[in-house]
């Protein structure tokens, strides 16, 4: 952070902290929850998230205005993790392919009973329970869903968050979505939530 | 690409040509096994949209990034 006083002057950097307060600071809450979300951890999620923040003030003249400051930010944060985080703790479970396309292709469409939408299931579930399913998922699929459905990117910003094909987004998260529904189906399975089918004799 | 796949891209109306996505809200009406996926899809964007836990970054943490940038300001 040195550097910065050594290059721009008390009002260049007073310019500097409110157009970063005005297109960064509000942006703050959705760089928290995705760091926590990746981690797992309150501790490595608070980190992440104020080495982020530093960075992104440090190189905020890099920052194009009138573009996309949170996609930004979330870029300086996977830069973080990747680099820093992730090397200093473990390696991602490497994804199987294979084992998600066997998974996925094993949810069929009789699992799915129109009456699961007509009760709505899924709505006596916790939010916690949401919360750990989503966890659970493996860190490509869990990526790619975070960021289309609770952070409202577009196909085309994920794929460039993630430095995938856009066609790759659209496989993760359909396949994300297939076993998450997986997840919370059993869940709500064992919570009584869902009739049982009947066997027929 | 994949017809089911096609369908995430339906949900997420990512879908930019105008007679393809004509085609899948048909397939979607009409076809039972289509309009299982979409209905995945759909439940599942939904629910995380209004139910997943957001939260707030702990006041604590604010202030201390916030402090940091603010003490370079005047160092």
């Amino acid at each position: 952070m040195r550097a910065i006083t050594n290059k721009l002057s008390n009002e260049e950097l007073q310019q500097r902290y409110r157009e970063f307060e005005k297109e960064a600071v509000p942006h703050m809450d959705a760089v928290y929850n995705f760091a926590l979300r990746m981690t797992g951890d309150e501790d490595d999620a608070d980190d992440l998230v104020q080495e982020t923040f530093l960075k992104a003030f440090r190189f905020f003249d890099k920052f194009e205005k009138g573009t996309n400051c949170k996609a930004w930010l979330f870029r300086i944060l996977k830069n973080s993790y990747i680099n820093d985080y992730r090397k200093q703790t473990k390696e991602p479970d490497k994804v199987d392919y294979e084992d998600v396309q066997n998974f996925y292709e094993n949810i069929k469409s009789d699992q799915v009973e129109m009456q699961h939408y007509e009760q709505d299931a899924f709505t006596n579930l916790l939010d916690d329970e949401i919360s750990s399913a989503i966890t659970d998922l493996p860190e490509d699929f869990r990526t790619v869903i975070i960021l289309s459905d609770i952070e409202g990117f577009t196909y085309e910003e994920i794929a460039d968050f993630v430095d995938i094909p856009v066609g790759t987004v659209r496989s993760r998260l359909h396949r994300a979505r297939k076993m998450l529904y997986a997840q919370l189906y059993d869940y709500a399975k064992d919570k009584g939530f869902v009739a049982k089918k009947k066997t027929s004799k | 690409m994949e017809l089911a796949e096609e369908i995430t891209a339906y949900v997420d109306n990512e879908v930019k040509d105008f007679p393809v996505k004509c085609r899948l809200g048909e397939l979607i009406k009409n076809d039972f096994p289509i309009r299982n996926e979409y209905l995945i899809q759909k439940r599942i964007k939904e629910l995380l949209q209004q139910r997943f836990a957001n939260c707030t970054t702990p006041d604590e943490l604010r202030n201390k990034i916030l402090t940091e940038i603010f003490q370079v300001k005047f160092n």
